[in-house]
């Protein structure tokens, strides 16, 4: 079997092509990788030395108060503001339509006053019934993993350290289950701080936020098992902090995004996949580059080994992982380095050896070597999209088919009259705006579907095109202004080819959690545990360092890959 | 008043314009002129609460300027569309009036709705709407003489000839207040694009059934 990343004359390997890379169950099976978001915003925090400070700590004795970290840059400060509460278990869900939970956030921009405190005390705990301003960056909530959280509590109530191998079957003592940015519910929008270095990346405000909410979640407990038990409790010990990260749970609402966002998500594919070519094409490996992939390759099998899910395709992907990576580290053993293109050589044979699911995690694991090639493309992971939205109306109608031709070839095979291509739709239901997907054929509100059935729309754009006698898109889109949505994606896709999810994305076999996994897998979650086709928890900052290790000599970029068992 | 981002407005605009009966096509460049119009200062929530129930349901051909001679453009109905005529203007440019033929615009509804796809063309152009004039281009937009609000605007001829390139540069504004009762119009069109929510919806649609709670 060839591989599909050819070398061309020049010495350089081609991106692998977008048929190949944007199908769901290729984007269903992405890893985190030295491109996450949550890495570079670390990497970041960690070069610019960043301090943070827990500056206010009022919480009562049943968990009811606030308190604020700040964390100062070299330009700016912004400080998480969270408000503790004392949640009726009953009340506690990790839907959308939840209205209490157990503390909520907001990232403040700069040190807030005592007046800010008292104006988003009255707003943030009501979430989106609540109004922030342009001073704030985020809004988000968690509650506790009941699994976990009350018994780390107890132990430290009874002055012992809680067993490791407890925290790493649930990986965090708080679970986020919404966390909002740019412009929402009032919030600062992205487009006004986008020019600040430590934003430049995509979601580095969310992250910074959940970085937080991860210290305010070691804190809690610690605060509670104390009031328990004053005379006995001990704090949290620090090797078993950094094995602690933050949950979230996340449904539907996320996976509109990359429908939505088509230029941004292909900078995002764009940027891995050339990181990718660029490790193909490294003509020698040294033996520390090899050292460094193998001993990420070991650490992603415990990674692997503590991966849980009930969800049955997840839990099949999983073990075909495991093996995966097991097979390969016997490939590994034999294989000659000293080879012309090395890991060519290896993304070959795992191409055809190894799942989509390993495939992926290959990718991700070849990047590790390689900061000096990869960690700058981060820089190219935002864009302004407002620059490619403007519709070019003299484009000729024979240039919009032949784009239809040559990047939308996985919507020739749309059926209209299929029930099975058509099964279902995405709108908002009334109740608190949350994002649904209906079936079609036995629910009413179709008429009200949201324009994210991009394989339905462009293959009736063919059809449609190929019946006009206009020659110009502007003459076609003021007969026939029901393509103006669809016309915008197909000429965004000139220049962004990996744009578009190439999958019916209202089919009755398309999975909303590939969409999640997708999106999340840019973040840096890992763990991912569908649980169900529409919603899916994750982990995040497993292993980060503490935020009192960040700019000291403790920090490691590779901190999301479990430590290696210490023998002794 | 309420104080909101752009961002805000933006969405609520492109749900309220799709609420209204249009295409999400016109409706995501509803948003964005909304976007673009508050970003300056200038009106954007009020001219399109007021929009919206003079135009919800009539059949966007009839508020299209579908008779385009180089000087004069104009509809099949009563009145044209601010955000219709915007998009057919920025799809077939102005390469007439940029040569220096004056270009009048009949019946145009709210036409401080025209101004952001005007402003976004290459080249300069100065608008004459009723008593008001402006000039907008690169983006940017300035006041010559008159009052760019939607009072005395409601509708009219708006007169477009090639200017000089815009001298003064606004400063970007990051909010918008909006009164409330513009925001009940706005939000009362946007509520027409939400299902009801029904039990088996909340169930199923999300995909919640496992317990969500551990």
């Amino acid at each position: 079997m060839k591989s599909t990343c050819s070398l061309s004359a020049a010495g350089e390997v081609a991106l692998r092509a977008p048929e190949k890379v944007m199908s769901l169950d290729r984007l269903g099976v992405l890893h985190q990788s030295r491109l996450s978001f949550m890495r570079v915003l670390l990497r970041r925090l960690h070069r610019q030395q960043w301090r943070f400070e827990r500056t206010r700590w009022e919480v009562d004795q049943h968990g009811v108060g606030v308190a604020v970290y700040t964390a100062t840059g070299p330009q700016r400060s912004y400080s998480l503001i969270a408000f503790a509460n004392d949640l009726d278990p009953s009340k506690r869900s990790d839907r959308v339509i939840a209205e209490e939970w157990d503390a909520t956030f907001t990232l403040f921009d700069g040190v807030p006053e005592q007046s800010d405190l008292d104006r988003l005390a009255g707003n943030v705990p009501k979430q989106e019934a609540g109004r922030i301003s342009g001073s704030e960056l985020s809004l988000s909530r968690a509650n506790r993993s009941v699994r976990l959280f009350d018994y780390v509590r107890r132990c430290l109530a009874d002055g012992r350290q809680p067993e490791s191998h407890e925290l790493d079957q649930v990986g965090y003592l708080m679970r986020t289950t919404a966390v909002y940015g740019s412009g929402k519910f009032g919030a600062c929008d992205r487009r006004f701080i986008a020019e600040r270095a430590e934003f430049a990346e995509p979601f580095q405000t969310e992250l910074l936020s959940v970085l937080m909410i991860r210290a305010f979640s070691t804190d809690i407990v610690e605060h509670l098992a104390a009031v328990d038990n004053p005379e006995q409790a001990v704090p949290l010990c620090i090797n078993l902090k950094r094995r602690l990260g933050i949950g979230n749970s996340t449904g539907l609402g996320m996976a509109p995004f990359l429908v939505n966002h088509p230029t941004l998500l292909n900078q995002w594919i764009v940027a891995r996949e050339t990181a990718l070519a660029r490790v193909l094409a490294q003509s020698h490996v040294t033996s520390t580059e090899i050292d460094c992939f193998t001993d990420r390759l070991q650490r992603q099998a415990i990674l692997v080994s503590q991966w849980q899910t009930s969800h049955e395709l997840q839990h099949t992907r999983i073990k075909a992982l495991s093996h995966d990576l097991d097979h390969l580290g016997k490939f590994l053993s034999s294989m000659d380095w000293s080879g012309h293109l090395p890991w060519q050589t290896l993304f070959t044979w795992a191409e055809q050896n190894l799942s989509f699911e390993g495939q992926e995690c290959v990718v991700s694991l070849m990047f590790e070597p390689y900061p000096r090639l990869v960690d700058e493309l981060s820089a190219t992971m935002s864009n302004d999209e407002s620059l490619h939205f403007a519709i070019d109306g003299r484009m000729p109608i024979t240039e919009l088919q032949q784009l239809l031709a040559q990047n939308y070839r996985f919507t020739e095979s749309f059926d209209p009259q299929s029930h099975r291509d058509n099964a279902r739709f995405w709108y908002a239901s009334e109740e608190k705006l949350e994002p649904r997907l209906g079936e079609r054929f036995e629910e009413e509100g179709a008429d009200l579907e949201h324009p994210l059935a991009t394989a339905r729309d462009v293959a009736a754009l063919r059809t449609a095109l190929a019946a006009s006698e206009c020659t110009q898109t502007a003459e076609f889109l003021l007969e026939q202004p029901q393509y103006r949505h669809t016309v915008r994606r197909v000429q965004q896709s000139k220049l962004h080819p990996y744009s578009e999810v190439t999958d019916n994305l209202i089919s009755s076999a398309m999975l909303p959690i590939d969409l999640l996994r997708c999106k999340l897998s840019f973040f840096g979650a890992v763990k991912f545990d569908p649980r169900s086709d529409r919603w899916v928890r994750i982990t995040m900052y497993q292993h980060a360092p503490v935020l009192e290790e960040i700019g000291t000599s403790g920090f490691a970029d590779d901190w999301i890959y479990p430590p290696l068992p210490e023998t002794h | 008043m309420l104080d909101l981002s752009i961002g805000e407005l933006d969405a609520l605009v492109v749900k309220a314009y799709r609420g209204a009966g249009f295409s999400w096509g016109y409706a995501q460049e509803a948003g964005a002129t909304a976007a673009w119009l508050a970003m300056r200062g200038l009106p954007s929530a009020v001219p399109f609460a007021l929009l919206l129930p003079s135009i919800e349901d009539v059949h966007s051909a009839d508020l299209s300027p579908v008779n385009r001679d180089p000087d004069s453009w104009s509809g099949s109905g009563k009145y044209l569309c601010p955000v219709i005529t915007g998009c057919v203007l920025s799809d077939f440019g102005l390469a007439e009036v940029a040569k220096g033929a004056a270009l009048t615009i009949h019946s145009l509804l709210y036409p401080v709705l025209l101004v952001p796809a005007i402003a976004r063309l290459p080249g300069s152009y100065e608008l004459q709407i009723n008593q008001t004039r402006v000039r907008c281009g690169q983006h940017n937009v300035e006041l010559i003489c008159g009052d760019v609000n939607t009072t005395d605007t409601e509708s009219g001829n708006v007169t477009i000839d090639a200017s000089d390139p815009v001298s003064a540069n606004l400063a970007v504004r990051q909010r918008v207040e909006v009164d409330v009762s513009t925001l009940d119009v706005l939000q009362s069109f946007a509520h027409r694009t939400y299902v009801p929510a029904t039990e088996a919806s909340r169930l199923a649609g999300a995909g919640a059934g496992l317990l969500d709670n551990d």
